[in-house]
């Protein structure tokens, strides 16, 4: 690859100047011919990736690279290839590595917090949709031009784990790394990066690294054995978080959801998710609502469901039609949806005799029991079950299927893959809300005759 | 230096840029397109065509069994109607599903995956059966005084003039009230399918 400005990639992008090189990928900074936007492209060598049979992983990782959208994330635009070389397009973070800015001295517990909220905010969004960066480092963590956090390279684990780990000495790739994986058991991503965010975490406060050796052996033990120490100017909040982020033991160390409502994350209740510079977007409904916005194109003049709704009833009735395209044999997307993991996506349905608001009653006492809020959405038949945060964890929507009859769709947007509330819509909702399940076999027909004037056997088991 | 695109269409026959023109996908998806096609099509017997047990295999990963709605979707992707889909049937059936893709096209789509009599209409038989399929698929249980009921208040909304069957105006005037039926009809993924299958072909010679 020859130097130079004028270097047109695909018709497409000029490259500019190296950022950076590495084994098998090199970066440039580059600008869209079209549209004048700064990019960075990572340009790998693709027989050194053949070579290494990495072709498979870097599909896949791609897939997932392209469908995370998360303003902490550096985010993949675009990836081309050619014969020897592949492209990925992505964000550019201007403002360089945050590493550079830690090695001019530690930053204050203020603006360590500032850019840990970001990072378990970046981390907690891509966990919450099962991708693990499992190579959490200063290296990775970018701040873009308005000293923004963003973090590299997230959903690429697998090949960074060749390119990285032959380049990098065994000690620098091993500080960064939590003591199961030393042990080469098998270990959860999940656990993996809240070690590494205790280690970055540590790194930006103290000014130094908490594990140090000279050689492997030592620095193995040190890790191993969680040794480590907190220089005394560190305030007694962040040590004891620091303790439950660099816990050896991954069954016991503190989980996402846990560090959320950490004293020291939250800076004594100060924070509330309410900072205006910090959000929360983990669990952001991005496919839902971006497939309603694409569908919403091709209606947007008519609009005819919501104003047929208010002037009808509270409910939304659901035709034949519409029960039809529940099947999945018609959800195209799959094609192209092989990779993701989402136990989820068709959720549960069942049908209930019962009055809408008595089943959203029951949602609510459900709900108050598992300690979630319910959330009404504009749609009158459609609640949410939120966490304390405002973190999206199902959706019970109720449709009228007949006079009698509506049936209630249980869904689970995303599987929760960083604690054990991915069990909560399993495990603790559907069969509470099972009470409200209707079922025709289950009374005599003949008594449900006398009540219901209407040619309907039904039988609901009430709940009182 | 400089850029040079020079193609070299040794390995497909297809010519994915007319296939770009004549499809709602641009020649990156088409290639894009042509990834996932080729992981489909060599999921059962690597002939290089989508038969309907892997389609089936794609869509639902049960081994190919029979279902109602996943074979109907296959034999209107099926344009020449010889029991395999080649990808230029694959891109342009998978046209429909594009976002940009006009909704009308999307409603003749649905039209016809319901008419499963090939009639011309839409029957009381034919959405009878349709809801019954769904309702074992989603292990639901109803009673045939409710089935009958729910196909009776979707022709008493639809079937206009009340002649017992929906004929394509009725159709599109019932989709008209009901826009979420064409839901499923949109795939938002194709919008950034070169991203989710990233084109390896090798077509394009970059001199950098």
């Amino acid at each position: 690859m020859d130097k130079g400005e004028k270097n047109i990639v695909f018709g497409k992008y000029a490259a500019g100047r190296l950022l950076g090189c590495g084994a098998f990928a090199k970066v440039y900074s580059a600008k869209n011919v079209d549209s004048g936007q700064m990019v960075a492209i990572k340009v790998f060598n693709k027989k050194r990736i053949i070579q290494n049979n990495m072709m498979s992983n870097i599909k896949g990782e791609i897939t997932t690279m392209g469908r995370l959208q998360h303003p902490n994330i550096i985010r993949l635009y675009e990836v081309l290839a050619c014969k020897r070389k592949i492209y990925f397009v992505m964000e550019l973070a201007k403002g360089g590595e945050l590493y550079a800015k830690v090695t001019k001295g530690r930053f204050s517990e203020e603006l360590s917090r500032k850019y840990f909220q970001q990072l378990i905010s970046a981390v907690g969004y891509c966990h919450f949709r099962g991708v693990y960066h499992r190579d959490l480092k200063p290296g990775n963590l970018l701040l873009d031009k308005y000293g923004k956090l963003k973090v590299s390279d997230f959903g690429l684990a697998a090949v960074n784990d060749h390119i990285d780990g032959s380049l990098q000495t065994i000690c620098g790739t091993l500080t960064f790394m939590a003591p199961e994986m030393l042990k080469k058991r098998p270990y959860g991503g999940a656990m993996v990066d809240v070690w590494s965010c205790g280690v970055i975490l540590y790194v930006l406060a103290a000014g130094y690294l908490p594990f140090n050796e000279p050689n492997s052996t030592s620095m193995c033990r040190k890790i191993s054995q969680g040794d480590y120490r907190c220089p005394n100017w560190m305030s007694s909040d962040l040590v004891r978080l620091l303790s439950r982020l660099l816990d050896t033991n991954p069954k016991t160390r503190i989980t996402i959801d846990e560090i959320i409502h950490d004293p020291w994350f939250n800076n004594g209740g100060l924070f509330k998710g309410k900072s205006p510079e910090f959000e929360f977007p983990f669990y952001h409904d991005d496919t839902g609502s971006s497939s309603d916005d694409l569908y919403g194109n091709f209606f947007s003049v008519k609009q005819p469901c919501s104003s047929v709704k208010k002037n009808t009833s509270i409910t939304s009735s659901m035709n034949a039609f519409d029960l039809i395209a529940f099947s999945s044999g018609l959800g195209l997307s799959r094609l192209l949806n092989q990779t993701t993991y989402n136990p989820f996506e068709d959720g549960e349905k069942f049908f209930s005799s019962l009055p809408v608001d008595v089943i959203i009653a029951k949602t609510g006492e459900v709900a108050d029991e598992l300690k979630l809020k319910l959330r009404r959405r504009k749609e009158d038949c459609v609640v949410d079950l939120v966490g304390p945060i405002g973190n999206f964890i199902a959706r019970v929507e109720i449709n009228q299927v007949t006079k009698q009859l509506v049936i209630v769709d249980v869904k689970m947007k995303r599987g929760d893959f960083m604690s054990n509330s991915n069990n909560i819509l399993r495990d603790k909702l559907i069969p509470k809300l099972s009470q409200l399940i209707y079922s025709f076999e289950s009374q005599p027909t003949n008594q449900m005759d006398t009540i219901h004037d209407h040619q309907l056997t039904i039988a609901a088991i009430y709940v009182d | 230096m400089g850029c040079s695109i020079s193609k070299k269409s040794k390995a497909n026959y297809w010519d994915f840029a007319s296939l770009a023109s004549e499809t709602m996908f641009s020649l990156d998806e088409v290639e894009a397109v042509y990834v996932l096609y080729k992981k489909v099509s060599c999921c059962i017997v690597d002939d290089g065509l989508i038969h309907k047990e892997e389609f089936r295999q794609a869509l639902l990963r049960n081994k190919g069994k029979p279902d109602l709605f996943v074979d109907r979707v296959f034999d209107l992707f099926d344009l020449k109607r010889n029991g395999v889909l080649d990808f230029g049937e694959f891109v342009q059936s998978l046209s429909i599903f594009h976002p940009k893709s006009p909704a009308a096209d999307k409603i003749l789509f649905t039209f016809n995956l319901y008419d499963l009599q090939h009639t011309g209409c839409i029957e009381r038989e034919e959405v009878k059966e349709m809801v019954l399929a769904i309702l074992k698929e989603s292990d639901l249980e109803l009673p045939d005084e409710v089935i009958e009921e729910i196909v009776e208040n979707a022709f008493n909304e639809a079937d206009s003039n009340q002649d017992g069957k929906i004929d394509l105006e009725e159709w599109k005037e019932f989709v008209g009230k009901n826009p979420s039926l064409l839901k499923n009809m949109t795939i938002p993924y194709l919008m950034d399918v070169s991203t989710v299958f990233p084109s390896f072909v090798e077509n394009k010679i970059m001199l950098i």
